[in-house]
């Protein structure tokens, strides 16, 4: 279909019809109604339910989240890592999606789907029923997948990979260890949330370290042979911190075997203890639990209809964020709003009997390679004939080496979470 | 909304017709502008270093993002998005800014 809005106008050939169509997107009483139940309060639900609402205000949209009185975004939780921020500067805020947008908050846990009567069973005992159901829970740490690891051990070995106590628990730590100390970082599998962001840890935790503890070493022991933006990152890393941080591949011994925290020891593959002061371990991961619960996975991440995200496997229940299965669209919290936006306008559609537009999705993620300075990868993605996800040809890609633009892109970064939390949660 | 009172019937038909015509049609300015929001303020009023879109002028903003788009305009990650959009979807999008509210 390509007859475009711009032949349109130019047929209609009036100034008035510009402000007409115009009009149609400013004036979003589609009146179709429903009612939609949001789970997780992330990058992806917060920001559905608030278009929802947008897009059509007579829809009733309900957001359950078991942390909405605690939710920190692991986007800038490096900067708290680092020392930089507060935890509060990553605390989300709820209250604008019920004073201004009219979302329910449930605050509870989801305990299992009933597909079949459409409707969410909460831990307190309440059913929530709903015309469609939005399941943004983004993922779960697989523990058991590293020998010595577990959800207690965490306690002293954090993963931190979900922003909230881990983070503070890995800050202090680091305050905790001696100068000439080792940080070790078991680094996670593809896929898994938020590429670049092991690598902007270490980063960050190097420009705390340069500054406070120079004789301390990284070691990321990765079981990757490439990792997101490495050529910035690694030349950021040899200019700034000279040789404190060792990226060290599989061939190098990179794969883990066995993590001990009683000892504060990691056994590689090829059977090298290292003994640390600090580790952290960010195991292998997969959709959130209630995905797999409700039998929405296919090996860990549920696949979806890649025009309106909703599940291939149940009619009716959209995955969006990391949980999904979004082609080229990474697992970030960009991924997950703009994904967020294009199912909200799917369902909306889908309620008022319309079919859904083509869509575009948009991923920028900024890393900081030290406090002040960022780094970038940017992407752009839109359907292919075969209604498959596909970057666009030409587009996106990673910042210009060298430097010269990292304070700049560093100044974006955080217009970039000032903007974008406001636009989920504001 | 009183703007549009004289043209409501107008307005009416043409979303109607907009809805069914443009099924499956190339992404809306509205579609490509939502994306925007994450970095340019979510009301396209700007942030920190970020400029704002809302209420500019559709041929400067077209403009620019052509330039970002050949190269002629030097960015940081400008030039990145621009390279994803045809240059209807890139109008398209400018007209989107352009009839939003400056804040």
């Amino acid at each position: 279909m390509t007859f475009s809005r711009r032949s349109f106008l130019k047929a209609f050939g009036a100034a008035g019809a510009l402000g007409a169509l115009a009009g149609c997107e400013t004036l979003p009483k589609r009146g179709g109604g429903g009612h939609v139940v949001v789970v997780g309060g992330g990058f992806g639900g917060a920001a559905c339910a608030k278009y929802l609402r947008r897009l059509d205000p007579s829809i009733k949209v309900t957001l359950v989240d078991a942390h909405l009185s605690n939710y920190y975004t692991c986007p800038f939780s490096n900067l708290v890592i680092g020392g930089e921020l507060g935890m509060d500067a990553i605390k989300v805020d709820y209250n604008a999606l019920r004073t201004k947008h009219g979302i329910t908050l449930v605050e509870d846990h989801v305990e299992a789907v009933d597909a079949d009567k459409r409707g969410v069973r909460l831990k307190s005992g309440k059913t929530l029923n709903y015309d469609k159901l939005v399941l943004s829970p983004g993922i779960q740490l697989n523990y058991d997948k590293i020998v010595g690891y577990s959800k207690e051990a965490a306690e002293k070995l954090p993963h931190a990979w979900k922003a909230g106590a881990q983070t503070s628990l890995l800050r202090r730590q680091l305050e905790a260890m001696p100068d000439g100390g080792t940080f070790v970082m078991v680094a996670p599998p593809n896929p898994y949330r938020c590429p670049p962001g092991p690598y902007e840890r270490a980063s960050l935790i190097a420009d705390y370290f340069t500054k406070h503890k120079p004789k301390s070493k990284i070691i990321i022991l990765d079981p990757k042979d490439k990792f997101s933006k490495q050529g910035l990152f690694v030349e950021a890393w040899e200019n700034l911190y000279g040789n404190m941080v060792d990226w060290v591949n599989p061939e190098r011994g990179g794969v883990v075997a066995s993590v001990d925290a009683a000892s504060m020891t990691v056994t590689t593959k090829d059977g090298d203890k290292i003994k640390a002061a600090v580790i952290n371990v960010i195991p292998p991961m997969s959709a959130g639990k209630i995905v797999i619960a409700a039998g929405l996975d296919d090996k860990g991440w549920a696949p979806v209809n890649q025009r309106t995200f909703e599940s291939v496997k149940t009619k009716d229940i959209h995955v969006i964020g990391d949980s999904s299965i979004a082609g080229p669209v990474p697992k970030s919290g960009y991924g997950a709003n703009s994904e967020a936006k294009i199912a909200a306008a799917a369902i909306v559609a889908a309620f008022n009997g319309e079919q859904p537009g083509d869509p575009k999705f948009v991923n920028t993620c900024y890393s900081y390679v030290s406090a002040i300075d960022a780094i970038s990868v940017a992407g752009v993605y839109e359907l292919d004939k075969d209604n498959k996800i596909i970057e666009v040809k030409g587009s996106g890609g990673v910042s210009v080496k060298g430097g010269a633009h990292y304070r700049a892109e560093g100044l974006y970064a955080k217009g970039w979470y000032e903007s974008i939390k406001a636009d989920t949660w504001g | 909304m009183s703007r549009h009172t004289p043209h409501a019937a107008v307005i009416a038909g043409l979303c109607l017709l907009g809805a069914g015509a443009l099924a499956h049609a190339a992404p809306s300015g509205q579609t490509i502008g939502f994306t925007c929001l994450a970095c340019h303020g979510d009301k396209g009023q700007g942030a920190s270093g970020i400029p704002p879109l809302a209420g500019r002028s559709a041929d400067a903003l077209y403009g620019m993002l052509s330039e970002f788009k050949s190269g002629k305009r030097p960015g940081t990650v400008m030039n990145r998005h621009a390279t994803g959009y045809s240059d209807e979807e890139l109008r398209a999008v400018a007209e989107y800014f352009a009839s939003q509210p400056a804040k």
